[in-house]
């Protein structure tokens, strides 16, 4: 990603790229490049796809991998990134490298808007 | 809105009960009635059809009619009473004199609310579709209470409904039989805790229609809809009723919602992580011709996160209604509202780059 550290807001622009080294021996069957929002915490995992981006085998030379492969979204207006008590959210830029029978992948993360932690003021419930 | 009964009863000068204990009364009473309408369908059409299968059938064709067609029909006709009696209790109040007019006309589908919706749209898993609000009488937006406490009251009644056909099944049985010289040891010794059982659970059910109808219909209108976090909003809340309140206690709560399995049930965890007081007053007397108003004010904090709503997680803001009333169970009324993402003046100014695209 352009940014450090990666923060950005509703509908900003997120420019990015990536290239691959890898054994020659081995073989790319696909590449996939995806900005994601993913849940964690106590409840199971949501995950949403905002960008997807998918690089056939038949595109996918070995001089092309090796290449800066760039990508850009205009980034949605929510979910904002958000750490709760029992809900985090979190936005990514995932890359999944599909190598053989195997597959690879690795996120990045980054926030998108500017939501503080839960805790804002509470008040006692006195009754 | 005069309401004729109030007006007589002015009229007739006598004051036999103090007004808050007359709404208590005439809560406990349309309950009984209702309960006891329902019930005494139940146990006599359980009878009729015990007593038909047990029986062999009447000779002659009168005695048919009677026995297979009257009888079940006036059981059942007695219960269809006490039913329509509880609907009508509910549906007085859960939806204000507005907006059972509004139902009725289908005159809610205005262009405000309209754009309300298409903006929400523009929001990835903020919810859209539920909490949309109707068109106000004093500010623009009506919200709409959440239909919790009537599904309690459903299962509840349901629940009575199984447990006093079962035991009044059981009964029948047990007292035919013995009648008959046969004793079933097995439908008696049954029928002692499942009579327990419909005890309690008509204690519950009486306890949670109290809960739904001891206080009269709660309007809540807002100026701003949906919610933008930062944002004075201005509140207008109306509570009808004939009861006197102790305590209405309004707050604003955020609550984050987990959902997840263990094994092979779901669980679901809430958390409130943030509850901030809009108003509070004690010793309010509700009139029927004149119900109680209040307006203020309220903001949920300018960093604060938005609605948020996917398959297992949610965070919801609502606005919370505590009332207390003497002698009666507490009520709870919860009207959910929608809080946007904030957009400010820098992410306004990417927009364009957005629709280019």
């Amino acid at each position: 990603m352009e940014r450090n550290p990666a923060r950005y807001f509703a509908n900003e622009v997120l420019v990015g790229g990536y290239k691959i080294n890898f054994d020659t021996t081995q073989t790319v069957k696909a590449v996939e490049c995806s900005v994601i929002w993913k849940t964690t915490g106590k409840g199971d995992q949501d995950v949403g796809v905002h960008f997807f981006e998918r690089r056939p085998k038949s595109t996918l030379t070995p001089d092309q991998l090796r290449r800066p492969h760039r990508i850009s979204t205009v980034l949605p207006q929510s979910p904002l990134s958000y750490s709760g008590e029992l809900i985090q959210i979190t936005w990514s830029v995932r890359l999944r490298v599909f190598v053989d029978e195997q597959q690879y992948f690795e996120d990045s993360d980054f926030q998108l808007g500017g939501v503080s932690i839960a805790q804002y003021e509470q008040i006692e419930q006195k009754n | 809105m005069k309401n004729n009964w109030t007006s007589i009863w002015y009229l007739a000068g006598r004051k036999a009960l103090s007004r808050s204990r007359r709404g208590w009364w005439t809560g406990v009473f349309e309950a009984t009635i209702a309960s006891i309408l329902i019930l005494a369908g139940i146990v006599l059409l359980t009878i009729f059809v015990t007593v038909n299968v047990i029986n062999p059938p009447p000779a002659n064709v009168y005695s048919w009619l009677l026995e297979f067609i009257l009888k079940p029909l006036i059981a059942i006709t007695m219960s269809g009473i006490g039913c329509l009696m509880i609907f009508n209790a509910i549906w007085k109040t859960g939806a204000s004199e507005e907006r059972r007019g509004a139902i009725m006309s289908k005159a809610n589908q205005l262009e405000l609310l309209n754009e309300v919706r298409k903006r929400r749209g523009d929001l990835p898993n903020v919810p859209s579709k539920s909490h949309s609000p109707a068109k106000g009488q004093t500010l623009p937006f009506r919200i709409i209470a959440s239909r919790r406490s009537l599904w309690g009251l459903l299962t509840a009644g349901l629940l009575c409904l199984a447990f006093v056909t079962v035991c009044a099944t059981l009964l029948i049985t047990a007292y035919i039989k013995l009648k008959m010289g046969r004793a079933d040891w097995v439908a008696g010794l049954l029928a002692v805790p499942i009579s327990f059982a419909a005890v309690w659970s008509f204690y519950r059910f009486l306890r949670q229609f109290l809960k739904t109808t001891s206080l009269g219909p709660t309007t809540l209108e807002l100026a701003q809809f949906p919610i933008i976090p930062g944002h004075q909003n201005k509140v207008f809340l109306s509570q009808s009723g004939r009861s006197r309140l102790k305590l209405l206690d309004v707050q604003l709560v955020c609550i984050e919602e987990a959902t997840f399995n263990q094994g092979t049930t779901s669980i679901t965890q809430r958390r409130r992580v943030y509850v901030s007081r809009m108003f509070r007053k004690r010793g309010i007397q509700l009139e029927t011709d004149k119900p109680f108003t209040a307006e203020f004010e309220f903001h949920v904090p300018a960093q604060a996160m938005h609605s948020f709503q996917s398959s297992s997680n949610r965070i919801t803001w609502q606005i919370e209604i505590h009332g207390k009333t003497k002698g009666l169970p507490a009520v709870n009324r919860i009207f959910e509202i929608t809080v946007i993402p904030v957009i400010d003046d820098h992410q306004k100014q990417m927009m364009p780059a957005r629709q280019s695209r």
